[in-house]
């Protein structure tokens, strides 16, 4: 099995725009995704400037990538990470965020990687731990989705210190 | 108008754009909040004058004049990157004219700024990231009771050296829970430090 990162196109709308609306929406911090069309999620998407990324296991695409912020002047990046229900309880979980992470530090000049989860993203939280990175804090309910406050949890990475 | 205990803050329009610009290039701005130096001041002016136009509908900002009880003109406070849906935003100031530094006026523009927030907005929560450096700012979080949340580590570069960010957050409740004893501690002390 091989993962790669990719931009969106497309042809992926299809595949991605009701499980983005569902499970993704804090990719936006204005919208509320549950309120628009999948046409209007799409061009919200599928544009170059979105910073969004598909990955990709055997070419089906099983998770998304935003890159938030890129600070080129104390070189750290923070990104956003969303993967598909089916794929959060496989085996290959390690392996999709380990090729993600590598992703952004091979393609930006960053010493640092930082990232926030929600309280019920498990999972990712333990997989990214493993990694190497290092709880920051806690932001207390700072997201609403699915009608209740969520805390968002801040882990960041060094690049020496990543484990892949 | 809002008001306040010392200063009294109103929202702010183009004919308060030079004042603001002055106090956004000081060095107290750009060390602490935001450097705009590298932005071309043909492009700043046009950004600032948009958003004191107020052309966006639902906007990711809003700024204030805060005023003392004269009426003169002494900082901004700015509620800024406003999340509709999540219902929270940041909050950040800037005492320009130094005659006011240091005698309670932040704290009180504080109170007001989130009282707006919470009450005329109806935000959630407020938060705050304030630079390890920013000594003064994170002494008033904590004389507030405003929890820390989370260290950023070395996230902001100043003068070749990385600094930490710290995240302060505060709820709605928890806010108006300590509000009136804030104020009052507020009054208590500015009685204490006029005697003096």
């Amino acid at each position: 099995m091989s993962v790669s990162i990719r931009d969106i196109n497309e042809a992926d709308i299809k595949q991605i725009g009701f499980w983005y609306k569902t499970v993704s929406n804090r990719f936006f911090t204005i919208d509320n995704l549950a309120i628009l069309s999948n046409t209007e999620i799409i061009q919200k998407i599928n544009n170059p400037y979105s910073g969004i990324k598909a990955i990709d296991l055997d070419d089906k695409i099983v998770g998304l990538l935003k890159i938030f912020l890129v600070n080129l002047e104390a070189k750290f990046l923070e990104f956003y990470i969303s993967i598909d229900e089916a794929s959060l309880k496989s085996e290959i979980l390690n392996e999709i965020i380990v090729s993600a992470i590598s992703d952004l530090f091979a393609k930006n000049e960053i010493d640092r990687i930082r990232t926030t989860l929600l309280d019920t993203e498990i999972q990712l939280k333990d997989s990214i731990e493993k990694m190497g990175f290092k709880h920051e804090g806690v932001l207390k309910s700072h997201v609403f989705l699915k009608s209740r406050y969520h805390d968002l949890h801040s882990l960041s990475c060094l690049r020496t210190e990543f484990n892949a | 108008m809002h008001k306040g205990l010392f200063v009294n803050l109103r929202r702010a329009d183009t004919s308060d754009f030079n004042k603001i610009m002055e106090w956004m290039s000081s060095p107290d701005y750009s060390n602490n909040i935001l450097d705009y130096s590298n932005v071309p001041p043909d492009d700043l002016r046009i950004f600032m004058l948009n958003r004191l136009n107020n052309v966006d509908k639902y906007p990711s900002y809003l700024y204030f004049i805060v005023e003392t009880k004269k009426g003169a003109p002494i900082g901004i406070a700015t509620l800024n990157n406003i999340n509709w849906k999540d219902r929270n935003l940041s909050l950040e100031l800037i005492i320009g004219d130094d005659k006011f530094r240091g005698k309670m006026y932040g704290i009180d523009i504080c109170i007001t700024a989130s009282d707006v927030a919470f009450s005329v907005l109806n935000m959630y929560k407020l938060w705050s990231y304030i630079y390890s450096f920013n000594e003064q700012s994170i002494k008033m979080c904590k004389w507030l009771g405003v929890p820390q949340e989370a260290i950023l580590k070395d996230q902001k570069l100043s003068d070749g050296k990385l600094f930490d960010t710290y995240v302060f957050g505060m709820l709605k409740p928890d806010f108006y829970k300590l509000k009136t004893a804030k104020q009052k501690q507020l009054l208590e002390a500015s009685k204490k430090k006029s005697q003096q």
